[in-house]
């Protein structure tokens, strides 16, 4: 199944729910992070449910240094 | 003290992360500084390159200085943008606060208005704390104050431009007018700028270059607080009327009559 992580192609298995998504993604830090399916905001508490589907587009965001 | 919805804040400035040369001095800054407010931005995670970690001792060390964050959504366009930004800083960061940030324009930053009250009424009604990031202009403000704003911020100057308080007399009216919060926000280029606003009343000011890219970030952090403090006990005080004319503060006495 094909789907985008940031705007990047990535293929996965055909059954994956987001937090198994997130766990493949080894990101150093796993605080101050959201996460959108097709600009739709997921809350972490839904990852686990949150079934991927072909072509979905995942936006993973962090706090960043800013006014 | 100072309350922004159900939030008390003994500090009166608050304070930006951004353009710091490394984190330990934005977090020694920031605690010089006093401040209980950082604000903090959104980006995407670079998938490569991985996660740059400057927030990070920030961040681990927030509760233990009292520290709120108060993310923004630069980088939003539009309303539609800004909403959604805000919705991914509440589930990243976990907090209502949210200060609405739109700038079309990448050369001057300067906030468009329609865009920014649209946002700032659907934010408020989602539950929000908004704060706008507006132009110095007193009706904008009393619109956002309608739709349920926590507190206005709006401009001494272009943002990171160092120009100072050149929106003086508009912030006195917006001030004047204004039942919610006035935040002086972007330009503020001294600590001299910061006295000069606390002087006219505002609630308190957000200063993030003016400490950031200084020589020396922490002095000049602790010097912010010591003018923002000055600037509202001058203001509590209540400040001298000015006139072109003078007005002896020695007595005129004739005792130099007889020479």
């Amino acid at each position: 199944m094909q789907i985008t992580v940031n705007g990047q192609p990535m293929n996965v298995p055909g059954e994956l729910c987001l937090n198994e998504l997130f766990e493949q993604l080894t990101l150093q830090s796993h605080h101050s992070i959201a996460l959108a399916v097709n600009s739709q905001v997921i809350s972490r508490s839904e990852w686990t449910a949150h079934q991927l589907q072909e072509g979905d587009r995942i936006i993973l965001i962090e706090a960043a240094a800013g006014g | 003290m100072l309350k922004i919805a159900n939030k008390h804040f003994s500090s009166r400035l608050f304070t930006g992360t951004g353009k710091f040369s490394n984190s330990q001095t934005m977090l020694d800054a920031i605690i010089a500084s006093g401040t209980e407010l950082v604000t903090v931005a959104l980006k995407r995670v670079d998938l490569d390159a991985g996660q740059d970690g400057i927030l990070a001792p920030l961040l681990a060390s927030q509760q233990q200085h009292n520290l709120n964050l108060l993310p923004n959504t630069s980088g939003a366009r539009t309303a539609k943008e800004a909403i959604y930004a805000a919705q991914l800083a509440r589930e990243a960061l976990g907090t209502d606060l949210v200060k609405v940030e739109i700038h079309p324009d990448p050369k001057y930053l300067l906030p468009d208005p329609l865009e920014t009250l649209q946002a700032s009424e659907t934010l408020s009604a989602m539950g929000f704390i908004v704060l706008p990031y507006v132009h110095a202009d007193p009706v904008l403000c009393k619109r956002l104050e309608e739709v349920g704003v926590a507190a206005v911020m709006p401009l001494g100057s272009p943002i990171g431009s160092n120009l100072g308080l050149k929106t003086r007399e508009f912030i006195q009216i917006i001030v004047e007018q204004s039942s919610v919060p006035v935040i002086v926000d972007a330009g503020i280029g001294s600590p001299s700028d910061s006295a000069q606003a606390m002087e006219l009343g505002v609630d308190a000011v957000l200063v993030n270059s003016a400490i950031a890219v200084a020589r020396d970030p922490v002095q000049m952090a602790t010097a912010f607080k010591e003018a923002v403090i000055a600037g509202r006990r001058a203001f509590k005080a209540g400040l001298g009327g000015r006139s072109l004319s003078a007005s002896s503060s020695s007595p005129l006495t004739a005792f130099l009559d007889n020479l």
